[in-house]
């Protein structure tokens, strides 16, 4: 398969990118790393005239720290360098657990932390060629009117499967865009629309820049476990980022907890009852209602490859409590 | 040459044990090209003017073609012409001819070629591609073999009666079933009758997809007088080349076939016509243009081959004891639309369906049907891993209910020398037994493994497709060095280096003195295949023989030089001398010169073909010149709460007869592995309505290199008394009993067996969860656990 012909633009400017990008509207789309992008124009499940290509845009791929302002990340910071950080290895290890579970090392080289926030959705019946995909009726996500995931629905039920929401939403993430109206900064749930048609919440000339995580605190843990058939190069079929900061003293009650999932919905899901578990000792009971909210707000789907739904959905609370139990030990030690 | 009475070997283990080159393992003659990135594939061919061709693909599974209007594709600048299956009355296939170059009135799964287009470049063909219109009309589409197999279902091939089929295949008319292969001894009804316990089981396999890296590529050339040359990475040159001639009802000599020096990955996939159809098709039309077809990894996985999904029920009387008296073996292979290998495929896998087992009463009926899903071939094993499965997996039932254990089941009823097959074969050079023993040995079988972890055994045997021929020329140069003109394909398997290695020892000089020319079959001579592990065997043989013809005459040249006996004269290190007196040594190049002066050359031919006894007319014969045996034992440890496997370790052990060059044999057996473990554990084409829905590499899970465990490569050696320094072939023995292996470890370490491949963590885990309510519900008497089989003995 070939890539379509396209116009390519590389501004040397964050504002020149945002402004050629709204000018094009819908015609335009920016490119990273491209290991998500390129894939939908060679299956031609995307048609933009034109690639704004960002990596010539300064100050983009820096990754600085401090103890008041955090962690900030440039959107063009691959994942390996990332992974590589040596502050984010020390003060962020779930971050250098998720960015390397990503794809392949080939993949994490040229992907990019913005672009892997960014990326689309998945199903099972859109990602594929337009040679294979001939044999069924074009769906929601090509303008067609059918979900083949949920044949009765009038919305598209592809699933999120992002590796890094998960991670940066625990931490407690936030992103800034920019547009043509000026930097904007957000908590990092905002940027999922939930819609699986246009599940990134950009407006046309709008970009995501840079991703700020509070500084990590004292005894705290955080953890990413991903459900996945292979060692490498899989989605996840569920994804679940636990972190956990303790009270001073011994008795372990918890201070913040925050519980986020992937591959189980259209966006990622920042589970609000993990919220509850604040000022809490961690019983436990409480790890098991924990689980058990997050098995009852999780919704997979049959939208992609291997096991069946009915297990990645019993597999929830068995994920979310090995991974409490795992922030936890990494919390105290 | 052969007799049935047991071995007579025609290598002593003195001249064995003399081997300066033969068992050991010298540099692969590919090795360096590869390593440089520099060895030629067929991708890196290009024929002058070629064109780019592109395959236009059904989107339905079953349904006739109305219309094809091409005129807007044939219209766009730089398209050289369309092809569509209406100008092409052809039919090709190896055992049986069904198969139209591109669709003829009707399509059969989705995927089927149905026009083709030559352009100047990809993407002006590509174009093209969608400028094509077909009309079509739906027919009901078959997705269920069992289904199919009905008599009175709706007919894939309505013409079936009329097709050419060879001796031996058996297709039912009037039905979907394209070879029905039976086997019958003894009295199976008697059998049951004597047992004290019977055990049915049904299993099933899904389709596996060989995964080469080098899709399927071909360029062909057709000429005004009908003259065909076709460069291609299709595994075997001769067959493609009759394939190809029959078809289009023309001599042998006017098709030619240029294989490429390298082929990346063939696992029985590059057989038969693929792309080499679909740019004959376009060459036949568009006259005097080489035009090239590369399949795209999508085109490999929906519109190549993979392997034959199953439905194997198997009913086994025993005895109390754990005497096995009969066996009765039903199998159904899935062939998709067209038959490809699939009714030899279904011979093969009802010859060994028993297992490598003495059983006095066994019936197996092997059904090889078609669907409207994607075609399923040659794949290695061939038939091997669909019967392995069922009995293998069956026998660890066995062993669990009787409380014997699996692996003492195995040595008591695995065949032994001079055992008659079920075939009726006397079974000799068979190391099976060693194999089982060793595999055992290594994983210390005995040893208790903590809870949660358990082990498993296989052992399976597999016949090589018999009689067919190998001929080979050598060609002694005037400086003593040696080429080989054989048409033998180096698909990675390392056959290069075996035929060079068997070579340089026959005669007598160094490795690095011999080259193996790639094959062509304008000069290349016969040979069947390269398939079915029968390289290292029979076109070992002939090039040993070819060399032997050389040798002798060289002998002849040099006895008057150097006052001797030709009996007498020696060949070492390319010095001809008269034995025991190496210091009278004489250079083959000299002894060449003296006769020939500047034009000194030496050519020699060899055929082999194995002897048969007097017997029936059938194509394949029911004697095979050698059984390919081998065991494998597998570790795992299982999550209770996920259901999710950990293969810890993978032990192999596969009869060489004597291994070549044993570190290729090892990397053999590894790869060989690492395709039983993503049959065992993830790999499986999955289709909906008859569309393959994951035809990638991201979506089809084939293990990665971070999934494949650590494997313990255990080579046996029985020598074959007719093999090249006594060697059999192993290549396509080393997946074979690995998924059972695996099954029968899961079982042993938390009681779940589980009857269809792939054995996924949900299934596991669902068979968890029910054992859990059962025992719960059940807790009022004493609760047992399924006894561990064979544990602590």
């Amino acid at each position: 398969m070939k890539l379509p012909k396209f116009e390519y633009a590389a501004p040397e400017s964050l504002g020149q990118a945002c402004r050629l990008l709204e000018s094009r509207g819908e015609e335009a789309h920016p490119i990273a790393g491209g290991t998500d992008l390129l894939m939908a124009l060679k299956n031609r499940q995307k048609f933009p005239k034109m690639l704004v290509d960002l990596g010539a845009v300064p100050n983009l791929s820096r990754i600085e720290y401090s103890d008041a302002d955090g962690l900030r990340i440039g959107a063009m910071v691959s994942l390996r360098r990332l992974a590589a950080n040596p502050i984010v290895r020390e003060k962020y290890p779930i971050l250098v657990q998720a960015a390397l579970s990503v794809g392949t090392v080939q993949l994490q080289a040229m992907g990019t932390v913005g672009g892997n926030l960014c990326q689309d959705t998945c199903c099972m019946y859109f990602n594929r060629s337009a040679m294979v995909r001939q044999s069924l009726e074009p769906c929601h996500k090509l303008g067609g009117c059918i979900c083949h995931v949920v044949s009765s629905s009038e919305e598209c039920w592809a699933a999120y499967t992002g590796d890094l929401a998960p991670a940066l939403l625990a931490l407690g993430a936030s992103v800034s865009m920019a547009g043509p109206g000026g930097e904007q900064r957000l908590p990092l749930q905002e940027l999922f629309s939930g819609d699986g048609k246009r599940p990134i919440a950009l407006r046309p000339g709008q970009l995501l820049a840079e991703i700020q995580v509070p500084a990590a605190p004292p005894r705290s843990g955080a953890v990413y476990l991903k459900l996945r058939q292979r060692e490498t190069l899989d989605y996840p079929l569920l994804g679940v980022a636990v972190h956990l900061t303790l009270e001073r003293g011994e008795n372990g009650h918890c201070k913040t907890a925050a519980l986020a999932m992937t591959a189980v919905d259209k966006a990622p899901i920042l589970l609000q009852e993990a919220g509850k578990l604040a000022g809490r000792k961690l019983t436990e009971a409480q790890i098991r209602e924990l689980a058990r909210a997050a098995y009852k707000r999780a919704h997979p789907m049959k939208n992609l490859y291997g096991l069946t739904t009915k297990y990645r959905l019993s597999m929830v609370e068995v994920y979310v409590e090995m991974a409490v139990r795992q922030a936890l030990e990494s919390a105290i030690h | 040459m052969l007799n049935d009475k047991g071995i007579t070997l025609i290598e002593t283990a003195d001249t064995l044990e003399a081997l300066e080159i033969v068992g050991k393992s010298p540099q692969r003659a590919d090795a360096r090209d590869k390593v440089r990135g520099s060895a030629v594939y067929l991708e890196d061919m290009k024929v002058n003017n070629m064109l780019c061709g592109k395959v236009l693909r059904s989107r339905y599974p079953h349904a006739r073609i109305l219309s094809i209007d091409a005129s807007a594709a044939e219209k766009l600048p730089g398209v050289r012409g369309v092809v569509t299956g209406a100008e092409l009355p052809f039919l090709h296939g190896e055992s049986l001819v069904d198969e139209p170059f591109l669709a003829r009135d009707k399509v059969r799964y989705t995927g089927e070629a149905v026009a083709a287009v030559a352009a100047l470049d990809e993407a002006t063909a590509e174009e093209a591609l969608e400028l094509i219109t077909v009309q079509y009309q739906e027919l009901p589409p078959l997705f269920d073999v069992m289904e199919a197999a009905k008599p009175g279902a709706p007919l894939v091939h309505e013409a079936l009666a009329s097709y050419q089929h060879a001796p031996g295949i058996n297709p039912i008319h009037g039905t979907n079933i394209c070879n029905h292969f039976k086997l019958r001894r003894g009295d199976i009804e008697e059998g049951f009758a004597q047992s004290d316990c019977v055990f049915e089981d049904t299993f099933t396999t899904p389709m596996q997809q060989h995964c080469s890296l080098e899709p399927h590529g071909s360029i062909c050339l057709m000429n005004h007088d009908d003259k065909l040359t076709l460069w291609t990475n299709n595994d075997s040159p001769h067959r493609c080349r009759k394939e190809i001639a029959s078809a289009l009802k023309i001599p042998l000599t006017n098709v030619r076939i240029i294989t490429a020096p390298n082929i990346g990955g063939n696992f029985g996939g590059k057989g038969g016509l693929k792309a080499e159809a679909s740019a004959a098709a376009l060459a036949w039309k568009i006259r005097n243009r080489p035009i090239k077809v590369m399949y795209t990894r999508e085109e490999e996985f929906c519109s190549s081959i993979g392997r034959h999904p199953s439905v194997t029920r198997i009913k086994t009387g025993v005895r109390k004891d754990g005497t096995i008296v009969a066996r009765q073996v039903e199998t159904y292979l899935d062939s998709g639309a067209y038959a490809e290998k699939g009714p030899t495929v279904a011979r093969f896998c009802g010859l060994s369906a028993a297992g490598p087992y003495k059983i006095p009463h066994v019936k197996v009926d092997v059904y090889c049907v078609y669907t409207n899903k994607t075609v399923a071939g040659a794949m290695r094993g061939y038939g091997g891993p669909q019967g392995a499965w069922a009995y293998e997996s069956q026998m660890d039932v066995i062993a669990a209910k009787l409380g014997l254990d699996p692996l003492e089941l195995r040595l008591r009823h695995a065949y032994d020398e001079g055992d008659i097959h079920i075939t009726g074969q006397q079974i000799y050079s068979e190391g099976l037994k060693e194999c089982i023993e060793k595999v055992a040995e290594n994983m210390e079988w005995s040893r208790p493994r903590p809870e949660g972890r358990g082990r498993g055994i296989a052992c399976m045997e597999r016949a090589v497709k018999t009689p067919f021929g190998s001929a080979a020329f050598v060609k002694v140069n005037e400086d003593g060095t040696v080429d080989i003109l054989s048409s033998t394909t180096e698909v990675g398997q390392g056959s290069e280096t075996v035929l060079r290695q068997i070579a340089a020892e026959e005669l007598g000089v160094r490795l690095e003195q011999v080259r193996k020319a790639a094959p062509d079959t304008a000069y290349t001579p016969f040979d069947s295949s390269t398939t079915s592990s029968r390289s290292t065997f029979h076109m070992g043989n002939a090039v040993k023989m070819a060399v032997a013809d050389a040798k002798s005459q060289i002998l002849k040249l040099a006895a008057p030089l150097l006052e001797a006996n030709v009996d007498d004269l020696r060949i070492k290190d390319g010095n001809v001398h008269p034995q025991g007196q190496p210091e009278r040594a004489l250079p083959i190049a000299k002894v060449l010169q003296r006769h020939y002066g500047p034009s000194g050359t030496v050519l020699g031919r060899g055929y082999y073909i194995p002897e048969m006894p007097a017997e029936s007319e059938e194509y394949y014969s029911r004697f095979m010149v050698h059984w390919l045996v081998g065991a494998c034992g597998a570790e795992v440890e299982v999550n209770r709460k996920t259901g999710q496997i950990k293969v810890l370790k993978i032990w192999g052990a596969y009869d060489a007869g004597k291994a070549i060059h044993p570190v290729n044999c090892e990397g053999q057996i590894q790869g060989g592995i690492a395709i039983g473990l993503g049959l065992a554990l993830s790999e499986e084409v999955m289709s909906k309505d008859g569309a393959v829905m994951n035809p990638s590499f991201l979506s089809y899970k084939v293990p990665t290199a971070l999934d494949v465990p650590q494997i313990v490569p255990i080579i046996v050696e029985h020598p074959h008394p007719d093999g090249p320094f006594g060697a059999k072939g192993m290549g396509e023995t080393t997946n074979v009993p690995v998924p059972p292996a695996i099954a029968n470890a899961i079982y042993d370490a938390v009681g779940v067996r589980i009857h269809n491949l792939p054995v996924t963590p949900d299934k596991v885990l669902e068979v968890l969860k029910l054992k859990a309510q059962e025992q719960a519900g059940s807790r009022a008497p004493s609760p047992r656990r399924p006894a561990a089989p064979g544990r602590g003995k």
